[in-house]
């Protein structure tokens, strides 16, 4: 069974800072535009940019049934659904299969934690309670986005998500394809939602992490990271006789732990490596045949260091490689999904990214082969890497049906 | 085709190795087994979540409750099932993460003063949702893959399903950790939990001769089993990890009794309209 490992991505979507949908996200990348702006996010005081959607303020955004849900992370999912004709290729996917078959799996680091910080500023005077507007099961719970997508999109079937920092909406490609090839589910929204909030933004902060410019990966004068949100949903399927010529593909995934510490990568990026591995081995390819590699490149000092240690080991023959953290901001739970989007972009426009605000390529670095800028290239495999606090990592190879 | 592999089948089967437990009133799977099979009589009692051992000194300060009892659980099923930790895949399942580190760092925040909102760095990387994964691994030195999911009052028989397909998809063992604290004053107002329980158990597609249970897994749409005894069906529900109690149940009598010969069935609460159906065997 583990043979081959191939899923077919039918349909996929993301809306972040680049704006809603893939058109945007598209011509941002072509003209490798930036969509970082200064940090005016609600009350947070922190000399930083962050990539901020343009989620509606609007009261009456959602749906009646949906209203129960409301919080910032389930309108920016709810946004994101919108996009693309997604919810009519979903809709398609009913058809042909069993509602009760067709899986919800999504990463998410913040879920709808906005809304309970903003209830402990209005406890109780007397009690100390939490205002009743505070709504834990559907908006705090780190599962309630999944529950959100399943109920907009009318499904019935297995649904959770899975939380491992940064690497969570790749991991949920793995679980979705373990999912799919053992019969148990005939198709899955995998995808990834993660929203602005203080604890991320203040927690990332006190790390030191932040940079004080819009974050310039694998750069010589990079300080850190640029905080964004997006919501990212891709429709997967076993790869058979039904998928056309030209399709995405999912080809393999890779996942491996640090076992080293909770927010530094293994010095040697042994985890990441392996990874990496574990994915072109599902795949069934060597690495000379990756055309580019959508690097995590969250633009800390250490992790592309690491990153790039890591890609030099496993990478002999160095493919062109690239972060593109500096147009989107870094999204966190949402960014696997969002580097398989861009990844699957690369492969349908046939250009390998550059790397919008870097400037100058970090010379102490290992050895790899960073673009700057976007190059046209024949773009056959593409490899999109994911690592998150806890050492949790995810490579994930995308290729096109023959 | 997918190398053949034949996608009409919609049920997933392992065999259960060993189970680790620490829940009020059941310390051990050893005199979980014996209460739940009706050999001793249950008493609730609260307990202390013990300090973890496994991790350097440094870890070891910095760990809260649910850390403490994931690992806990993690170590008994892996010591029953005489495996080494350091190779064996991991999936973490919980509703609800670390609500004392939550409510900390939301009270921090809360802070009128912006200049005072300062969160301690440890603080931020504990509140990730897979800190359990992220400590197992360090104290293990397992660089295994391991995943970290949420699914509500579903947790426990979302993780089951999880590593059940993952032992099927590598063929080796795999250890599921399902673990809930209880939320501080007032996080557990809207999330109210009376317990702090957690369960592990090593699970691998074959049988060995300590095995203790055959699983067979499918989605199904019955109501989820209730416990017959009023003060077991409190417990079930005083936990989301808790969930899997009418699964032990049926294991411990079947391993007590056993009577193997008679595959019972049991549904675990799932995300609705769905349970997760069991049989045990």
């Amino acid at each position: 069974m583990k043979d081959q490992a191939y899923l077919s991505m039918p349909a996929f979507t993301a809306t972040c800072c680049l704006g809603n949908g893939l058109a945007s996200l598209r011509s941002s990348l072509l003209s490798q535009h930036t969509g970082l702006v200064p940090c005016k996010f609600e009350s947070v005081d922190l000399d930083t940019y962050i990539g901020i959607t343009n989620i509606t303020e609007d009261k009456v955004f959602l749906s009646a049934e949906l209203q129960d849900f409301d919080c910032r992370n389930n309108r920016l999912a709810y946004l994101g659904l919108q996009q693309d004709d997604f919810i009519d290729a979903v809709e398609k996917a009913k058809c042909r299969f069993n509602k009760t078959r067709i899986g919800v799996f999504l990463g998410t680091s913040t879920s709808g934690m906005l809304q309970t910080e903003k209830g402990y500023r209005e406890l109780d005077p007397q009690t100390g309670a939490l205002p009743s507007w505070v709504n834990y099961r559907f908006a705090q719970n780190t599962c309630s986005v999944a529950h959100f997508v399943r109920l907009a999109l009318g499904l019935d079937g297995p649904t959770a998500v899975v939380s491992t920092a940064c690497s969570s909406s790749a991991k949920v490609f793995a679980m979705a394809q373990r999912m799919l090839l053992l019969g148990v589910i005939d198709a899955a929204i995998v995808g990834g939602v993660d929203s602005l909030c203080l604890t991320t933004l203040y927690g990332f902060h006190s790390l030191q992490l932040l940079s004080q410019n819009p974050c310039m990966p694998y750069d010589t004068y990079r300080e850190g990271i640029s905080i964004g949100e997006a919501a990212v949903f891709a429709l997967l399927t076993r790869d058979d006789s039904y998928t056309p010529p030209g399709s995405l593909l999912i080809k393999g995934v890779g996942e491996s732990s640090d076992a080293y510490h909770m927010s530094s990568p293994h010095p040697e990026g042994l985890g990441a490596r392996q990874a990496m591995q574990s994915a072109l081995q599902q795949a069934r390819l060597s690495a000379p045949e990756i055309d580019y590699i959508h690097l995590h490149g969250t633009a800390t000092k250490n992790n592309d260091a690491i990153e790039s240690i890591a890609v030099s080991a496993v990478f002999e023959e160095k493919p062109p490689a690239s972060s593109t953290k500096g147009a989107t901001g870094h999204c966190l739970g949402a960014a696997g999904a969002l580097n398989v989007a861009i990844g699957a972009l690369a492969l349908q426009q046939q250009v390998a990214w550059g790397s919008p605000g870097t400037e100058e390529l970090d010379a102490t670095l290992s050895p790899i082969h960073y673009l700057i800028h976007n190059v046209a290239r024949p773009v056959n495999h593409v490899l999109s890497n994911s690592f998150g606090f806890g050492g949790s990592n995810c490579s994930i190879v995308l290729g096109l049906k023959d | 085709m997918n190398g053949g592999a034949d996608f009409s089948q919609d049920r997933l089967q392992c065999h259960v190795l060993s189970i680790g437990l620490l829940g009020p009133g059941l310390p051990n799977w050893n005199v979980a087994q014996s209460i739940l099979s009706g050999e001793q009589k249950y008493q609730w009692a609260d307990f202390e979540i013990p300090a973890v051992t496994c991790l350097p000194p440094t870890e070891r300060r910095r760990v809260g409750k649910m850390v403490r009892l994931a690992l806990t659980v993690g170590n008994a099923a892996v010591q029953a099932a005489a495996i080494d930790a350091h190779q064996l895949a991991t999936v973490f399942t919980s509703s609800s993460g670390d609500g004392d580190n939550c409510d900390a760092i939301f009270t921090t925040l809360a802070h009128t003063e912006k200049s005072e909102r300062f969160i301690s760095p440890t603080r931020f990387h504990n509140s990730v949702h897979n800190a359990p994964a992220g400590y197992w691994s360090i104290a293990n030195q397992c660089a295994l893959p391991s995943t970290s999911l949420c699914a509500y009052d579903a947790s426990f028989a979302v993780g089951l399903m999880e590593a059940c397909s993952q032992a099927l998809w590598t063929g080796e063992s795999i250890l599921l950790i399902s673990s809930d604290v209880m939320y501080p004053y007032p996080l557990s107002d809207v999330r109210p939990m009376s317990s702090n329980f957690a369960v592990a158990m090593v699970l691998n597609a074959a049988a060995n001769d300590a095995a203790l249970a055959k699983l067979t897994l499918r989605y199904a749409t019955e109501l989820e089993t209730r416990m017959e005894m009023r003060e077991f069906d409190e417990l079930r529900l005083s936990n989301p990890s808790a969930r899997c109690l009418p699964l032990l149940q049926v294991i411990a009598r079947n391993a007590l009794h056993s009577y193997r010969a008679v595959p019972r069935q049991i549904h675990l609460e799932y995300v609705e309209p769905l349970t997760l159906e069991v049989v045990v065997d």
